[in-house]
């Protein structure tokens, strides 16, 4: 007896097939023709054993009984654990920034800008701790974004001693999102023994990185190098990261990643497309297709495992990694834009510099460009997510189960939703996934891995090392 | 069977005219007389050496038997001559038998099941543990302990109500949670801690109910496993591996993180050379190297997601260095022993050595580590 699930193509005529429990295998077209129009009676016993296996099959009136019971408890396990709220504090202390980025994400205001216009009012920082004490629970995650924060490194001084006094000096830990331009002796001292990681970006070597993420009169890639440097030597390998945004000038060269990795002592990458928020768009910069992006990301495992098979250290891919182990890992929900309900609100409260507060990081980019909209949740002293209609519409309709297209897709169990991205793309949280910018990236992610971890051995082996470290 | 750390059946002569029952241990005679068990006296050298039966309270000198016991230990008297100290302070752990019928048959079941109406043990288990009073967990095995039902829903209350200090771990095949009913029934009743101990086999059907030796067996204790977590009891996954289910172990792992709520812990146990396990040895027992990787994925997947699991009954010698973290010295005192060529192994004070039932064709011998 066939019990419910899903499939997608992936190359060679094999199909991915999945449950609501969350189980994949891997199959034949001829399989689920013959499944499909003789039953599985007549099916391999080995398939038939392996499909059982992993609830796509159930053997007798019982067991499809229990079958059906453990697929619902399955999927009653995903919701429950992905509708916790288990937010990471972001916190704005500026906008400003010395930085002129071609795609920049987050929208950004000039460096003489007013203070009064565009940074926290330090007054306002011990209100700020309150309602993370209020609303989290230790460890706390914190994450300050900018703009860039540095320019305000006094703020976020303050802002740690203040999470010290009042969350308890070892249950959180700090993040910093920085250019780098601006890391000194002064902020290193500080950081050293401090709960503090830096997470930076590097484009690639110098004249991709330089090209995109312009410092004006200065040279953005020695910068970050030299930071990067720096952080590694006085702090130690493990306090800083660095993200790559994938901007047109990378797609070609993949190579320039690899080579910028070694250069920088970086054994994690993480690559993404650019992103639909903030100017990035507007600017029309780096615009490309998905699939230019993913025959990108394919030269770059490939470089990775050649890098490896020359004797190399192994580098890993992070995106790559979240979506292989949201497909292999039961109960991983790591990242806030691969989860159903969606990581808005629940995975991330971001307290902006003007004091209001958002449920993603994106919510507060769209504001930006849509100042007719209220997409806030409230002030830093008056948190109240209940009050918008807004937040209550995409709570409520960020669960991709029931998503028109997410319904019928084999990736849904792992997949997730971008309730901003939607009304950014569509006016509506929902949306259309045939135009989804968010579909198409993480539909072909998925399709992409699956299908090079069960056709290349080579390949497999270095995911499962990404996914095990 | 081979001399064990601690021993717990003693043959006492004079044992055969007290009472066949449970019976509170004494070596001086309390003030206050228990209202559960009745007394049994237990004198020692030096002590007045005369047997009595009298009434709530009968004496039987046997030195050995007093000095292997504490004030208040429970003994279960056979009534032909022998005393088995069933609740011992000196224990590291304790177990009380409610019921030997069962509706499986396992191919290595320690305790094979009887058809005979024992019903009398489940509340002299009861009044044993309350007795007892002791704040340690107590295992409450059988045969099937839900079989009884909505008396074992009574055991639950009452043990709970006379002895709040003592925690419960309950041996079920599962079967009976397969009512959500009951499962929530049960759920209701746990104040103090219970863990209920469930083993799956396999993930496919006909594995497991091959194991088991009962159709159907598979759906019940899947449902039962559901609901039982779903209502909120806490459960121990127990797995043994044998040449029957080694391609389900990795599976059975993923079923259990997928879709089972209220999981504390998994135990992957080695197989143990008693009861029926003996007659089915030749086709059960499997050498663990031969399963290595299995547990190494397993324990993988398990510490992934967070859920913790522990290797039983594996000498050390048998495992890969890597799996040696995870397995736990764990074989009851009263059946664990250590043959010669392990005297002189480093790791025997990490290590669980073997059954004491192991002999013969059942003994794996210790391995030499390079
Ligand atoms: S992307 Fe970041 S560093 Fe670049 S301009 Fe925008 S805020 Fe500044
Ligand atoms: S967004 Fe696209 S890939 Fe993700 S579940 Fe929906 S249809 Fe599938
Ligand atoms: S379920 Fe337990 S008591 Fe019943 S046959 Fe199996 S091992 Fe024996
Ligand atoms: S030699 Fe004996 S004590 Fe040492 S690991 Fe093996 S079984 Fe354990």
């Amino acid at each position: 007896m066939m019990l419910p699930f899903n499939l997608e193509p992936l190359s060679d005529s094999r199909y991915f097939i999945s449950n609501l429990a969350g189980f994949h295998r891997v199959v034949a077209r001829e399989t689920l023709e013959l499944l499909a129009e003789q039953g599985d009676g007549v099916l391999d016993a080995g398939i038939k054993q392996d499909l059982a296996r992993g609830l796509f099959l159930a053997d007798s009136s019982a067991g499809e009984e229990a079958g059906v019971a453990a697929l619902a408890s399955g999927y009653a396990r995903r919701l429950t654990r992905d509708l916790a709220f288990r937010p990471t504090f972001m916190i704005v202390p500026t906008l400003r920034c010395d930085h002129t980025c071609r795609y920049c994400q987050v929208s950004r205001a000039a460096l003489g800008a007013a203070h009064s216009d565009y940074d926290l009012d330090a007054r306002r920082i011990p209100q700020v701790i309150d309602l993370i004490a209020r609303l989290g629970t230790a460890p706390y995650k914190l994450e300050i974004q900018g703009g860039e924060p540095l320019v305000r490194f006094d703020l976020v001084q303050a802002i740690y001693d203040e999470a010290e006094a009042r969350l308890g000096a070892t249950d959180f830990e700090v993040v910093i999102t920085t250019s780098l331009s601006l890391l000194d002796d002064t902020i290193l001292d500080w950081a050293r023994g401090r709960r503090v990681v830096f997470s930076t970006s590097v484009d690639g070597t110098e004249v991709v990185h330089n090209r995109n993420r312009i410092l004006p009169g200065d040279n953005a890639y020695q910068r970050v190098k030299r930071g990067i440097r720096a952080i590694q030597r006085q702090l130690g390998p493990d306090r800083v990261a660095a993200v790559t945004t994938v901007t047109k000038d990378l797609l070609a060269h993949p190579e320039a990643l690899i080579e910028a990795s070694q250069e920088l002592g970086l054994t994690e990458l993480f690559v993404r497309p650019v992103s639909p928020y903030g100017f990035a768009q507007k600017s029309g910069t780096g615009t490309y297709s998905f699939d230019d992006y993913m025959a990108f990301y394919d030269r770059l495992l490939s470089l990775i495992i050649a890098h490896e098979a020359a004797g190399g250290q192994l580098l890993s891919e992070y995106s790559g990694k979240i979506h292989l182990q949201r497909v292999f890992q039961p109960d991983f929900n790591g990242y806030a834009d691969l989860k159903s309900p969606s990581g808005f609100l629940l995975d991330c409260v971001l307290i902006n510099y003007d004091g209001k507060v958002f449920g993603s990081d994106e919510a507060r980019m769209l504001q930006r460009v849509n100042p007719e909209l209220d997409l806030s949740c409230g002030t830093v002293d008056h948190f109240d997510p209940a009050a918008n209609p807004v937040y209550h519409k995409i709570l409520k309709e960020s669960l991709n189960a029931v998503h028109p297209g997410c319904e019928q897709c084999a990736y849904q169990p792992f997949c997730g939703t971008d309730p901003c991205q939607g009304i950014s793309e569509q006016g509506e949280p929902v949306g259309d996934k045939s135009r989804s910018a968010f579909c198409q990236y993480h539909k072909r992610m998925f399709s992409y891995l699956i299908d090079r971890y069960y056709r290349d051995p080579e390949a497999r082996s270095v995911m499962e090392s990404w996914c095990h470290a | 069977m081979r001399e064990a750390i601690r021993q717990d059946v003693f043959a006492v002569p004079e044992a055969n005219l007290v009472p066949a029952g449970c019976w509170v241990l004494r070596k001086t005679l309390p003030t206050t007389p228990d209202t559960w068990l009745n007394t049994l006296l237990v004198t020692g050298n030096g002590t007045d050496a005369s047997s009595s039966n009298a009434g709530d309270i009968c004496t039987i000198h046997s030195p050995e038997l007093f000095d292997s016991i504490e004030d208040g230990d429970v003994g279960l008297v056979n009534g032909r001559g022998s005393v088995r100290v069933i609740l011992s302070r000196r224990a590291n752990h304790n177990t009380v038998l409610v019921t030997e019928r069962c509706d499986n048959r396992c191919l290595f079941c320690s305790q094979p099941p009887k058809d005979r109406n024992d019903d009398e043990l489940l509340m002299q288990a009861a009044a044993a543990i309350i007795s007892f009073a002791g704040n340690d967990v107590i295992g409450v095995s059988g045969g099937e302990p839900l079989l009884y039902g909505d008396a074992f829903l009574r055991f639950l209350e009452i043990v709970q109500t006379h002895a709040p200090e003592t925690g419960l771990h309950v041996l079920s095949n599962g079967r009976a949670f397969a009512d959500r009913y009951f499962a929530r029934a049960v759920a209701e009743r746990l104040e103090s801690p219970v863990v209920f101990g469930i083993p799956l086999y396999a993930a496919l059907a006909e594995v497991h109910d091959t194991l088991v030796g009962a159709a159907g067996a598979h759906a019940d204790t899947v449902r039962g496993l559901i609901n039982a977590g779903n209502a909120g009891i806490p459960i121990e996954l127990r797995i043994i591996p044998t040449q029957k289910n080694l391609q389900e172990l990795v599976p059975l792992l993923e079923l259990a993180l997928r879709c089972f709520s209220g999981l504390q812990q998994v135990s992957v146990m080695n197989l143990e050379p008693t009861g029926w396990a003996r007659a089915n040895w030749g086709q059960l027992y499997c050498d663990p190297s031969l399963y290595a990787d299995q547990l190494t994925s397993m324990v993988r997947q398990a510490e992934a997601a967070g859920l913790p699991i522990a290797l039983f009954n594996y000498p050390l010698c048998h495992l890969p260095d890597t799996l040696h973290p995870w397995a736990v010295q764990s074989i009851s005192d009263w059946k664990n022993y250590y043959p010669d060529t392990c005297s002189g192994c480093t790791m025997r004070p990490e290590c669980g050595g073997f059954f004491s039932s192991s002999q013969g064709q059942f003994h794996q011998s210790p391995r030499i580590i390079s």
